[in-house]
């Protein structure tokens, strides 16, 4: 602020005052704000991590500082809680069930977007409605299905029951996004000779990518965590990484080290991905809306 | 290269009537443009053409043979888009080489033609970019180069030119014109810009409301329009149109407008349109000129100035020399040159 | 149609696996229910009772009144919270500096946690005695220290509510953050140019237009918070006595504990149709003013 005619600074008014104190203290309650989140949603976490590390003693004892062990997860891989092929379990259904869930779910998008069915729009909301009906609906009669032809306790069950939560939402997902691409790119590819279904490999899967990947992020996020289909149809063989936590509860009480270990394993995909989950899902949200 | 037949073809969205019944043929290697406001059935009649849209009713023929339920890829038609409809994964390159590409050719032969075409449109150093790196002409001239790369039998266009700057879309005008007569092949174009239409047609179809309205050379549709929508939508400024009557050969309106025509043959009528092109009126003496009236807004726009006045109900706009100045309401007299008037039925808005 | 082999056939792996895997056991889940079938009696579908298990559910099942209050006072607490806390949230770290972004990924991280991983963590993190955060709240609040949070009927149902805030608050901050960014920012400049404060600017500017946002989140939450059933299963068990006990989770239980499927059916219906009413009154009262 230069004043040419005077050379002085002009004494800032009371208002002027005013509204830069007011500044500040709302600039601090800000950080504090911040501070207070970033505390609360990461502090719990971690906590479990550290715990992952401790012996038993420290686990009940609330001192800060301890000395790190890996007796756990040694304990964790053994007979007792097999944390391996916990893991491995957790792959083969959560790989499985994307397998299928992406490439029908991109097919039915384009459809939906792109052809008039009888009926409408009625299909593509019926189907998301089907979401609102509770877990437990679903799965009774699956469970009397699975038991009857022998499924139950195995990856195929889990990867079955995971596509019925899975796939409405990535069809909606995709959907939205071939919804914003202009048909010009598709009519050109078909004008240049390509067929219908070449044009939709050639190019709108390539062009539709971005909604593609948003929607395989989110359904990887909902099939690594499922519990409770897996918790009913799973007792041994097939057992994921979120079931397997509740074995962390035995008779002798809770060894809460072995659940964060278990824990910590579920959790490890999710931290390497977490940024992208923010992109995409920021990304998705925005182009959305600015349509 | 072919012609290019509709015969009785029509589309209804629907209960709406997208295009009417209508039949045309399109010679081999003529500039067809389809022109008309928005909405009128012109990409519709386009598309239909494509195989992008199915009729509802008639049949489309490309060199006498019936296309009319082939898939837009066995047409052997090619397209450029209002928005260019580039493939924003692919490089210049890989967009132009797309057609040849789905047709199986090989990779060398394919990379011998994309240079071929992008010499012609001048692409050469751009091959290896994405589209998203590109001007709009540059995107323009991608979105022709792939078009032509196959030498298809018909070239079609959606409004190329509406999304580049004025410029631009002038030199772009004489590009297209420029490849489409050296390489002779058919061609439809559609735009709702009559300069477009004028300058670049063999031929020119007029619709609206998905009727045509008229079908016929630049020089036919300017001088003898078919009915009062293509006098009106025809020229820049549009004709002047008076409402009045005509007794004796005379043609009188409100405002004590009198014009003798010069064909008295005429029949008497108590409603006839006049049309007069500002053009083709001279600016006069107030006092025992045709038209007459208050000067009402005079325009300079450097090669002339237009002078418009008001004439009872009407309000009358001609182009006089540029050097002419008016004072505020001044009484301005305009002369027509009686060999370019035209004579619109006022009902049906028929020419007379 | 030409592409008539393609319309259907790129919808069939779709309309497979709903049918399949949601349409089949909704529909077959009401055969269920007009059924007498406990699978510890039977393993064959037991006799057909018509509406009996819906007339004993409505007349005669106090406990099963209890779990719908239950539903009514969690669901309440944890969309109201929930909504409030994640648009401070969001007003807080609507930014794109370093900080916030780093700050963002973080709270991601609990919304991408397995909810029964949330679930079992803070059973852990409020477990008497050893349990950190129990800790921390009995050092804050003295009168609270000797409580057993998740043991005690006052507290276990706020514990409950909160920690469903805490996995769910991220997710809907970033709905609101991707809205926010979406406003045209010339509504808030004319405000400020008008004079009015941050208040003023907020909700009479701000709120308004993110009204159709926060009306889908609303609906959306709602849906979530009378499905949920995995916090449920993992941290409270529907303890103390049935104090956290969901219909969602009275439902589990009846099916999953007592094998009384028939029954279970039969509520999983009654809280399938309470959905669908307040899903239309929802819509009603939100959508509706806008045609």
């Amino acid at each position: 602020m230069t004043s040419l005619s005077s050379g002085v600074a002009p004494m800032p008014t009371k208002a002027q005052i005013r509204r830069q104190r007011n500044r500040k203290t709302m600039s601090v309650l800000r950080i504090v704000g911040i501070l207070l989140i970033t505390a609360l949603w990461l502090l719990p976490v971690l906590w479990i991590c550290a715990t992952a590390f401790k012996s038993p003693g420290d686990v009940i004892s609330l001192d800060i500082f301890f000395t790190p062990t890996l007796d756990n997860f040694a304990k964790a891989v053994g007979p007792n809680y097999q944390l391996g092929g916990r893991i491995w379990n957790s792959i083969i259904v959560t790989v499985g069930t994307l397998l299928v869930a992406i490439p029908s779910s991109t097919a039915a998008a384009y459809a939906f977007s792109r052809f008039r069915y009888p009926g409408g729009i009625v299909w593509p909301i019926g189907l998301l409605a089907t979401q609102f009906v509770p877990a437990v609906m679903i799965i009774i009669p699956l469970f009397i299905l699975f038991r009857s032809i022998g499924l139950l306790d195995t990856p195929i069950a889990l990867i079955a029951v995971n596509l019925s939560v899975v796939v409405p939402y990535a069809i909606w997902m995709i959907k939205g996004f071939m919804d914003a691409l202009p048909m010009d790119m598709e009519e050109a590819a078909m004008m240049d000779g390509a067929s219908r279904f070449r044009a939709l490999i050639d190019v709108v899967i390539p062009v539709a990518m971005p909604g593609i990947i948003t929607a395989t992020i989110f359904c990887f996020v909902v099939t690594w965590n499922e519990f409770f289909y897996a918790l009913i149809l799973t007792s041994n063989d097939s057992v994921t990484l979120p079931v397997s936590l509740m074995s962390a509860r035995t008779d002798k009480g809770d060894e809460w080290e072995i659940m964060a270990v278990i824990g910590l394993t579920i959790m490890v995909p999710m931290m390497l991905i977490s940024r992208v989950v923010q992109r995409h899902f920021l990304k998705g949200l925005t182009a959305g809306a600015v349509k | 290269m072919a012609s290019v037949e509709l015969d009785g073809i029509g589309k209804k969205f629907g209960d709406v009537v997208g295009v009417a019944t209508q039949s045309m043929t399109i010679h081999d290697g003529e500039f067809m443009v389809f022109l008309g406001p928005s909405g009128c059935g012109k990409t519709t009649t386009m598309r239909m053409i494509a195989g992008l849209l199915e009729p509802s009713e008639g049949r489309v023929l490309v060199d006498g043979e019936d296309v009319t339920y082939d898939a837009p890829k066995d047409r052997d038609i090619a397209m450029v888009f209002q928005n260019y409809g580039l493939y924003p994964h692919m490089s210049v390159g890989e967009n132009i080489g797309y057609p040849l590409k789905v047709r199986g050719l090989s990779k060398a032969d394919r990379k011998a033609q994309i240079q071929d075409v992008a010499e012609r449109v001048e692409l050469t150093q751009l091959l290896d970019r994405r589209p998203s790196a590109l001007s709009g002409g540059q995107r323009q001239r991608v979105a022709l180069a792939r078009a032509i790369v196959r030498r298809p039998k018909v070239f079609l266009m959606d409004e190329p030119l509406s999304n580049l700057d004025a410029q631009l879309r002038v030199s772009m005008r004489a590009e297209i014109k420029h490849l489409q007569q050296e390489m002779g092949i058919t061609t439809v174009y559609v735009t709702h810009d009559q300069i477009e239409a004028l300058t670049l047609a063999d031929r020119i179809v007029i619709m609206q409301k998905g009727v045509i309205q008229q079908l016929g050379t630049p020089e036919e549709i300017y001088n003898t329009p078919a009915n009062l929508f293509v006098a009106n939508f025809i020229g820049s400024p549009s004709m002047n149109l008076i409402n009045g009557s005509l007794e004796n050969g005379i043609f009188t309106a409100p405002g004590g407008v009198h014009v003798p025509l010069k064909d008295s043959s005429q029949k008497n009528r108590a409603n006839v349109v006049l049309g007069i092109r500002p053009e083709d009126m001279s600016v006069c003496d107030a006092v025992g000129a045709m038209i007459s009236g208050v000067l009402y807004n005079s325009e300079m726009t450097g090669d002339a100035v237009f002078a418009t006045i008001d004439v009872g109900e009407a309000r009358v706009c001609a182009r006089g020399d540029r050097h002419l100045r008016f004072q505020k309401a001044q009484k301005v007299g305009f002369d027509l040159d009686l060999d370019y008037v035209h004579l619109f039925d006022g009902k049906s808005g028929a020419r007379l | 149609m030409r592409d008539s082999a393609l319309k259907w056939g790129l919808l069939a792996p779709a309309i497979l696996i709903s049918i399949a895997m949601l349409f089949y056991p909704i529909g077959r889940s009401f055969w269920y229910s007009l059924h007498d079938w406990n699978l510890t009696i039977s393993p064959q579908l037991g006799p057909f009772i018509g509406l009996d298990n819906y007339v004993r559910l409505l007349t005669d099942d106090p406990q099963f009144w209890h779990s719908v209050w239950v539903s009514c006072v969690f669901s309440f607490f944890s969309v109201f919270t929930t909504i409030v806390v994640s648009m401070l949230m969001a007003l807080l770290l609507q930014g794109s500096r370093q900080l916030e972004i780093n700050v963002r990924s973080i709270l991601v991280l609990a919304f991408a946690m397995s909810p029964a991983l949330v679930g079992i963590s803070w059973r852990f993190l409020l477990a008497p005695e050893f349990g950190a955060a129990d800790a921390v709240i009995g050092w804050i609040f003295p009168r609270w220290a000797d409580v057993p949070i998740l043991a005690d009927t006052s507290t276990a149902m706020v514990a409950l509510v909160l920690v469903d805030v805490w996995h769910w608050a991220p997710y809907f901050m970033l709905t609101f953050i991707g809205a926010l960014a979406s406003l045209p920012q010339e509504t808030i400049e004319a405000g400020q140019i008008d004079g009015a404060g941050r208040f003023r600017i907020f909700f009479g500017i701000v709120l308004p237009q993110l009204k159709g946002v926060l009306a889908i989140a609303i609906l959306l939450k709602t849906i979530f918070s009378i499905k949920m059933l995995e916090q449920v299963i993992t941290m409270t068990s529907g303890g103390p006595g049935s104090e956290t006990s969901t219909v969602p989770h009275k439902v589990y239980e009846t099916a999953f504990k007592f094998y009384d499927f028939g029954y279970a059916a039969a509520m999983a219906y009654f809280l399938a149709a309470a959905m669908l009413v307040l899903a239309m009154i929802y819509s009603r009262m939100l959508f509706g003013g806008q045609k």
